[in-house]
């Protein structure tokens, strides 16, 4: 599938180039990565309930990222470890889509 | 065509992701790296005797030194008038920059932080703009010798923060959670008065604050050599 290739795609570039992003970022940066798996767990239960949509995948993907670092940042500043909330909230969703997605794939297997 | 499209918008946002998730990694692997390699604590506690002994065993060498250093320059001075003339200049020049032990009347003024209701000490009582506020304003009393903790004040004398302690002079440390003994030599009455001003000493949380005056206050010297790296004298010679 594209998004798998996408995927490696992505990787490679991320080790291959050396990118200076400011270490400020840093901790933003890894909600937002958590933002984004549940994003694409989202997306994998959608294509196999074969209601998948692009543009909610990807309006998500980038909403949920900003959503989470610009959480993380607020909590930086009121000095409440609000990031903890987009944490919990996105494993626990990742748990849920991933169980949804066990179901279906082992539903499918049996009918075949 | 839509079908493409959005295949290709996902693809892209793989992308990205791989690209975050690679560049996490990498950064984190850095992060430990740089971190795993200071924590032989035993390794480190035992160079700092070592070089603390080193450190004694110097200084014995440059009071020795020194003491021969004198015995010279007073068979030198004795020859003649002139030479006895420059001796002395030397010797002013020497306690103005903080070469010698100093001793006179004066003031000892005693910091001592007080831990508070919980029994510890929490955010750092003593400051280093504290410090040199207080230093400030003995010299601007005349205070013709201070000391912090025996540590010799000079012109070129400076006092920062690093991490839990303050330096001064580059090179020696005090805690700013022990007692902090500042003594300045000069006429007691005029800096005991200058320190009692409102306002002449910071306010100190936590802190007992003492001042005392006193008629034999010794002041140890600056044992370092000053080092001109940039500054050249103006003039002819």
């Amino acid at each position: 599938m594209i998004a798998v290739i996408g995927l490696l795609l992505g990787i490679i570039i991320g080790v291959v180039v050396d990118v200076n992003i400011p270490l400020e970022f840093a901790p933003y940066m890894s909600v937002a990565i958590f933002a984004c798996l549940d994003s694409v767990f989202g997306a994998l239960r959608a294509n196999l309930e074969k209601n998948f949509r692009a543009d909610i995948f990807i309006s998500g993907f980038f909403g949920n990222a900003v959503l989470a670092a610009g959480l993380t940042y607020l909590g930086d500043k009121l000095g409440v470890p609000v990031y903890l909330a987009a944490v919990i909230v996105f494993g626990g969703r990742i748990f849920n889509n991933f169980a949804i997605i066990r179901r279906l794939l082992i539903g499918r297997n049996k009918l075949h | 065509m839509k079908k493409l499209g959005s295949q290709f918008a996902v693809a892209v946002v793989c992308c990205i992701l791989g690209f975050m998730l690679a560049y996490q990694f990498k950064l984190m692997n850095k992060q430990n790296k740089n971190f795993s390699s200071n924590n032989d604590g035993t390794q480190i506690t035992a160079e700092i005797d070592s070089l603390n002994k080193q450190k004694s065993n110097l200084q014995g060498k440059v009071n020795d030194l020194q003491e021969k250093l004198k015995k010279y320059e007073t068979s030198a001075a004795n020859k003649s008038e002139i030479d006895k003339q420059i001796y002395n200049e030397l010797n002013y020049t020497r306690m103005l920059t903080g070469n010698v032990d100093i001793k006179g009347q004066g003031i000892i003024l005693t910091i001592i932080p007080q831990s508070g209701l919980t029994g510890s000490i929490q955010s750092q009582p003593i400051n280093d703009k504290d410090l040199v506020y207080i230093i400030n304003y003995l010299n601007s009393a005349d205070a013709e010798g201070i000391s912090l903790n025996d540590i010799r004040i000079t012109s070129r004398t400076g006092i920062r923060n690093a991490g839990s302690g303050i330096i001064v002079n580059d090179d020696e440390k005090i805690s700013p959670f022990s007692k902090v003994i500042i003594k300045a030599v000069g006429n007691k009455k005029n800096l005991d008065a200058a320190l009692n001003f409102p306002g002449a000493i910071p306010k100190f949380p936590n802190c007992d604050i003492k001042i005392e005056q006193s008629d034999n206050i010794v002041i140890n010297k600056y044992d370092k050599t000053y080092k001109f790296n940039y500054a050249k004298p103006v003039g002819k010679n």
